[in-house]
């Protein structure tokens, strides 16, 4: 903060050169948040100083101004481009080793700002690709081009255009020049001392290069009274849980989610003092987190003891901020709580980030007495630890990061540097717990899940280790295998609106069956392994809903739990269970996220509509408990077909009696038992968190395009099962598949190549894809009366051959009633007569169905309720 | 030797601190260990034995910080709630002398000016807030007295009223304190819900100690410990082997079931069999223990009168406790825990393991469950499938793992609000009893002492516990009983397993034979057909 407009005479003749002309202190003030003359107030000459180190012994010399005239540093010459980097130090730096070594150590501070200087000037990225490769990590991308051409200056070009001050210096590249290797860690024991050198140094760097593309003088003026900041970053970072007082002072980098930040509070860098009697004014800058009050004036000939008063409006102060960081969920140990530190921030790094972010922090950690009293000398045995964060670096968006649209579009990291990254890209594994170890970590896990998707038998591996429990089901495990990877999501570009539309990747999931089939445990096993996975109850509480009601059941007078709506991770996999007791309100919510995959909400008079790209696993029972093989699929669930034929794939698992699978399933659940250990016998299965890791790993990574081959078959695939339908002969058509059933087939093609760490799409995805489609459709279309696959049984409720005979039926009934002429006949009756016409029996409700239809149509109408009913002919209506 | 060691040990801890510092001052080996292990060392050497230990005075419900002298030496049985503080960093050496376990903190004449501040005399302790151990029976904290729960009530602590919030059970007086540990933890951190004995000096501090002080003193009591072991309750000492434990286990079920479950035999080996299940690999497709009690009549006095289950359960086990459930808990208290300003506040679900939880459906009555309501039962959900309790942080969510076993007692013919894995309909003979209307009498201690210790023995891990012919035996009665159209699913036999191993433990065998398996399975089956008649 700049001093206040009101006018203090300054009388403190060694300072007196600080007084500022009065325009300029009427400068306009700037918005906080640009990088304008708040902070570096271009006319007020006033000594700048950063306020995240606080040096004692603050560098004064070497005046660039003088070094830089005698004795120019030599610039390597392009000629030795080729060769390693070699110190180009000027031999004749002077050096009064006994004025400038950091106390204790034989460290230079002289040295070092020499160093740091050279690197600076010469430090080139091709050094940086070596050091990468030598150390089997990424290349680092610069932004100037050509490897051969020191980085540095560009940047340094672009503050002095910019005005920005500080420069990000990634550590890294200290390390891979060899002449400033020492520089690496002489940062990290006494960054109090090597950064102040550093600042220096790249303040005389800045003079120079200004000096030597020939600036206006103001602007070289501007340089020589910026204060420039070095903004160290990219050592390895640390677990907080690690620090500790031996850290003190030494410089760290830690990881962390920020959880609260303190609005912006002005510390006091430097007091300004007058004298009531004399109005002698006097400065006294912060030493130590201390102001020393004088007692008495400062001015001999005064001299009155406890005269001098603090003028506020005139002392200087510094942008602070405390900020508190809390460990990630990725670090912290098993069965532990996340530890939190606090960063303290100052000037331009202030506000830079939000609760939320998360952030990679690198500062100087600082244990400070606790005193008993602020007006006492005496402490408190305890010291409060924080970190003075010198540079930060946000997170990735993807995640629990930066939410891009949050940020004022102009509002951006402070700093400039080659290699300083806004964002930086992790990969989101479920394990990483040491983060010191992370990139190795990581690249191990990597590794070890690539050997994994080159087995042959990677498909089969996988789907043993899902719910290795529960016995069989082999075909359902795959399906639901397949859904976990899941397709990709796709928009065509071309076509009208915006963008055209966009095709759901998520595959979609019913199990049905008998009670007691494991079902749920399925279900459970993949809500503990899926990510952001959601386990609900069709029937009793939902997942997270606005409001329920506890209610007494009107039947049974007994309470139950009304849910609300149901509100569905975005990305992840919901689990439903007893999906058929779901209420109206909520299915009608899935039929809108299975299919546009948003959902819609409705409060206070706004609609809002939100992402929900879930995929679905469902499981319903039968509606008489058992599963009736006589009857179709739709009969058998209470379910609208509408909601059932949204599923990719319908898995009918029935609970059979067969001696020999009984007693495979008897000895696998005792062998389970008997260890307590899921190993069993002579099957090797794949750990929970590798395989939750290797699914992670694949949807992140890998978006399979289908290949050519693969196309011409999935379009074989599609046509022979339409043709499947066609019967030889007759003219009646059953519907075996629609585009739905091809749009799912190249979401599981896509899944299995996922699931194989393949970009491409193959044929024996699309087999294996068209293989569990037509197990599936074989389980669960198949017309029970005439033991064929008919899809309508799924997409309409009705199988052609229900629907042939439903059309007899109705054709009879007019005959009959046609018949009887206008008065009309008892429902019994018409029943009765009906019955004995026909060979089948006619089924009571199938019966009503028909009549229900023939109203609706308008043909004929009932008066009368229960025992006297009477059906009509409408007259004239045919 | 030993007993004036004790004496001294008890008198002046302090005195004895700062010997031992004097002492590990002046001797120079090398290998010499950290002070904070040496003090350990030397404090659990002096009260090895549980009786030795007994003899620190408690800090407890009864016995609350007011009732103690200062920095006088404390054992304190508690369940550790948080662990979310920062490590303090703290000066360990003051003028020649110690500077932990708040000597400095006391005594203002041994504070330093800051100029004499040494950095590397700088060490760091884990604090961490520990309570009361919720749901503790009084049995077990007060094995010699007789059951007298209104005492405590009488003297709430007004510091626990101010902390009440970092206590999981709402409207129960308890104690919490901040512990401060001063040896090294890197390697065997405490988890929450943790049981810990802690011993310590016991003082009354600021609550932050970073802050300046405030007139109005948010003081809160603070653990110094000297030394720290797992909690075993001490009922457990010195008792003879029960000579016949079928016949024990006979009569305990009769006991269970007149007292509490109307007469109710099944209910109550059910009741038994939950509350003694042994831990099993949340891996596994296996039924957790839940267990919800359909069809239990409703109490005349619906409110007051709380279910005798609770009461009876209590009695028998060390660790019990009740939720009775209603709208305004469900939607105004947390069930998770959650961090709020960096101070995590408890749960009613924040509980140790082992502990048995007597979910009670009866309290609730009609109205609105708001959101907060819902996450509530959802967790609960949460806690009966998975046993893991999600605690919440600010961004974040972290699941624990939990072991809990609950007994949900509904009026609704079918599971209403709960789920659990198991559903017994219950069948009193004698309804009256159910509920708590006057004080439960118990029977004498010797009594029950046996039940006590037949219900808690040494939980086995439990391998082998099903030999190769029985399971043989369990293999082909599951294939006949199929072939026979007896309904059995896989679901049904993976439970029957499950309880089977539940009864052999509570027989005191090792293995299942074909009389324990052929009494789960007629037991299961008289559920199921209990069931089929609900309908």
């Amino acid at each position: 903060m700049s001093s206040s407009p009101l006018h203090y005479p300054t009388t403190d003749p060694p300072q007196s050169d600080l007084l500022a002309p009065p325009s300029s202190r009427r400068l306009p003030r700037t918005p906080p948040g640009s990088n304008g003359p708040l902070f570096i107030p271009s006319s007020t000459p006033r000594t700048q100083r950063r306020h995240d180190i606080h040096s004692s012994n603050v560098m004064t010399s070497p005046t660039a101004v003088s070094a830089r005239r005698t004795a120019p540093l030599p610039r390597t010459p392009t000629a030795d481009a080729d060769d390693a980097p070699q110190s180009s130090l000027p031999a004749a730096q002077p050096e009064p080793a006994t004025f400038n070594a950091i106390w204790g150590t034989n460290v230079s501070i002289v040295e070092t700002a020499s160093i740091f200087g050279d690197f600076l000037r010469n430090f080139k990225p091709k050094w940086r690709a070596q050091y990468d490769d030598a150390n089997d990590i990424p290349r680092t991308n610069f932004t100037s081009a050509d490897p051969n051409v020191p980085s540095y200056p560009d940047d340094l070009r672009k503050m002095r255009l910019t005005g920005e001050t500080g420069l990000n210096l990634d550590v890294v590249n200290l390390l891979s020049y060899p002449p400033a290797e020492k520089l690496w860690w002489q940062l990290q024991k006494y960054p109090q001392e090597v950064i102040p050198a550093m600042d220096q140094a790249l303040k005389d760097v800045m003079i120079t290069l200004a000096e030597d593309d020939n600036e206006r003088p103001e602007i070289i003026e501007e340089v020589e009274r910026a204060v420039y900041k070095i903004r160290p970053m990219g050592f390895p970072a640390g677990n907080m849980r690690d620090l500790n007082p031996s850290n003190t002072d030494h410089l760290i980098t830690i990881k962390g989610l920020v959880i609260r930040a303190t609005p912006i509070i002005p510390d006091m860098t430097q007091a300004f003092f007058k004298c009531l009697k004399c109005s002698h004014t006097h400065r006294a800058e912060i030493d130590r987190g201390r102001i020393a009050e004088p007692p008495a004036c400062t001015r001999d000939r005064c001299a009155e003891p406890g005269g001098m008063v603090l003028i506020h409006n005139r002392s200087a102060f510094a942008n602070r901020q405390v900020v508190r960081l809390q460990e990630t969920p990725d670090v912290v140990p098993d069965g532990q709580t996340p530890h939190t530190v606090s960063l303290c921030v100052y000037d331009e790094l202030v506000d830079i980030v939000k609760p939320g972010d998360r952030i990679t922090a690198t500062g100087i950690f600082r244990a400070l007495p606790v005193r008993v009293n602020p007006r006492q000398r005496t402490i408190k045995s305890l010291f409060r630890t924080f970190v003075d964060v010198l540079h930060i670096q946000r997170g990735d968006g993807n995640r629990l990061g930066v939410d891009p649209s949050t940020r004022q579009p102009g509002e951006r990291m402070p700093g400039v540097g080659g290699t300083a990254m806004d964002v930086d890209d992790e990969d989101d594994f479920p394990i990483l717990e040491d983060e010191e170890a992370g990139t190795s970590r990581k690249a191990d896990l990597e590794r070890r899940l690539k050997d994994l998707s080159r087995r042959p038998d990677i498909y089969e591996y996988l789907a043993k280790s899902l719910a290795p429990g529960i016995w069989g089901l082999d075909d359902v495990k795959k399906g639901i295998l397949l859904q976990l990877f899941g397709g990709t999501n796709k928009s065509i570009s071309r076509g009208g609106g915006g963008g055209g539309p966009r095709y759901r990747g998520d595959i979609n999931v019913l199990l049905v069956g008998d009670p007691g089939t494991s079902k749920s445990q399925i279900l459970q096993y993949v809500h503990k392994i899926a990510p952001r996975g959601v386990y609900t109850s069709g029937k009793g509480s939902s997942a997270v809903g606005l409001t329920a009601y506890v209610t007494r059941d009107p039947d049974s007078k007994q309470l139950v739990l009304e849910s609300g709506a149901l509100v569905l991770s975005d990305g992840g996999v919901c689990c439903i269970d007893e999906f058929d007791k779901m209420s109206d309100a909520t299915r009608s919510v899935l039929h809108e996220v299975m299919e546009q995959q948003t959902v819609s909400i409705a409060k206070a008079g706004i609609i809002t509509t939100l992402n929900a790209r879930t995929s679905i696993l469902a499981a319903a029972n039968p509606i008489g408990s058992k599963y009736l093989p006589n009857l179709s699929i739709a009969q058998n669930i209470d379910l609208p077909p509408t909601l059932i034929s949204r599923f990719d794939l319908l898995y009918l698992v029935v609970d059979q009696i067969d001696e020999t699978a009984d007693r495979r399933l008897a000895r696998h659940l005792v062998g389970l038992y008997l260890e307590d250990t899921p190993a069993n016998a002579g099957q090797e299965v794949l750990d929970m968190e590798t395989l939750a890791a290797y699914i992670t790993y694949a949807r992140s990574h890998l978006h399979p395009a289908i290949t050519e081959e693969a196309s011409n078959e999935l379009v074989s695939a599609y046509v022979a099962l339409r043709k499947v339908g066609e019967e030889p002969g007759s003219s009646e058509r059953r519907i075996t598949a629609t585009t739905r059933q091809l749009e799912s087939m190249i979401r599981l093609s896509e899944a299995h190549a996922r699931m194989r760490f393949s970009e491409l799409v193959e044929l024996s995805d699309v087999q294996e894809a068209t293989r569990l489609m037509r197990e599936a459709i074989r389980t669960s279309a198949t017309d029970p009366t005439t033991g064929r696959i008919d899809l309508d049984i799924v997409n309409v409720g009705a199988g052609a051959q229900q629907r042939r005979m439903r059309s007899d039926l109705k054709r009879e009934l007019l005959n009959l009633l046609g018949a009887n002429g206008a008065g009309g006949v008892r429902w019994a009756e018409v029943l009765k007569s009906l019955n004995t016409q026909s060979t089948l029996p006619v089924d009571a409700s199938e019966f009503s169905e028909v009549v229900k239809s023939l109203e609706a149509e308008g043909l004929i109408k009932t008066v009368g309720d229960h025992q006297r009913r009477v059906i009509r002919l409408v007259p004239g209506a045919q | 030797m030993v007993s004036a060691a004790l004496s001294d040990a008890l008198t002046d801890p302090t005195h004895l601190l700062q010997q031992l510092y004097v002492n590990w001052k002046q001797s120079s080996a090398p290998d010499r260990p950290p002070f904070p292990d040496l003090v350990a060392r030397h404090f659990a050497g002096i009260f090895q034995t549980p009786e030795t230990l007994s003899q620190i005075p408690a800090l407890n419900v009864k016995q609350p910080l007011e009732r103690h002298a200062p920095r006088s030496l404390v054992a304190f049985d508690a369940m550790v709630q948080d662990t979310s503080y920062s490590p303090e960093v703290y000066l360990s050496e003051i003028r020649e002398q110690s500077g932990g376990w708040g000597l400095a903190e006391s005594n203002e004449d041994a504070l330093p000016p800051d100029e004499l501040a040494n950095y590397d005399n700088l060490d760091e302790r884990t604090v961490l807030w520990a309570v009361s151990i919720p749901g503790e029976s009084d049995w077990v904290q007060h094995p010699d007295q007789s059951v007298n729960r209104t005492d405590a009530i009488q003297h709430p602590s007004l510091l626990s009223k101010r902390y009440q919030h970092k206590f999981p059970l709402p409207d129960t007086p308890h104690v919490g304190a901040k512990v401060k540990i001063y040896t090294d933890l890197s390697d065997q951190p405490f988890s929450p819900t943790d049981l810990v004995t802690f011993v310590g000096f016991l003082t009354n501090e600021m609550y932050d100690l970073t802050d300046e002080p405030i007139a109005d003193g948010a003081l809160c009591p603070t653990l110094h410990v000297v030394f720290w072991k797992k909690y075993s309750p001490h009922y457990l000492i010195s008792q003879p082997p029960l000579s016949d434990p079928a016949a024990s286990v006979e009569e305990l079920i009769q006991w269970v079931a007149d007292a509490a479950l109307g007469g109710d035999k099944d209910a109550a080996e059910w009741v038994l069999l939950i509350c003694i299940s042994p831990l099993i690999s949340r891996d596994l497709p296996i039924i957790l223990p839940s267990l919800s009690l359909t069809g239990f009549p409703a109490s005349p006095d619906r409110l007051h009168d709380p279910p005798s289950l609770g009461a009876v359960l209590a009695a028998l086990f060390p660790i019990c406790s009740s939720l009775p459930l209603s709208l305004e808990l469900l939607n105004e208290r947390s069930f998770c825990p959650e961090s709020k300003n960096e101070d995590l506040h408890s749960g009613a679900l924040q509980l140790p393991h082992d502990n048995i939880l007597v979910v009670s459906e009866l309290t609730i009555q009609e109205g609105t469950l708001r959101e907060k309501g819902l996450r509530n039962i959802e967790s609960l959900q949460t806690v009966l499938q998975t046993q893991t309790l999600n605690y919440i942080f600010p961004f974040s969510a972290y699941p624990f793992p939990t072991r809990l076993r609950v007994i949900v007692l509904t009026e609704s013919k079918r599971t209403a609000i709960v789920k659990c894995n198991i559903v017994l309909p219950l069948r009193p003979i004698n309804p009256q009893k159910l509920y708590l209307s006057s004080e439960l009498i118990l029977p004498d201690a010797a009594i029950l002492q046996p039940f006590r210790q037949l219900l808690i023995r040494e939980q086995s891990t439990g391998a082998n516990f099903l030999s190769e012919a029985m399971s043989q035996h369990v293999e082909n009665d599951f294939v006949r009983d199929r072939q026979a159209g007896i309904k059995v699913s896989q679901d049904d036999l993976a439970l029957r397993i499950t309880i089977a191993r539940y009864a052999e433990f509570a027989m005191g065998r090792s293995q299942v034979n074909v009389e324990i398996w052929e009494r789960t399975k007629a037991l299961d089956q008289r559920r199921q057909a209990r069931l089929i008649d609900g309908k």
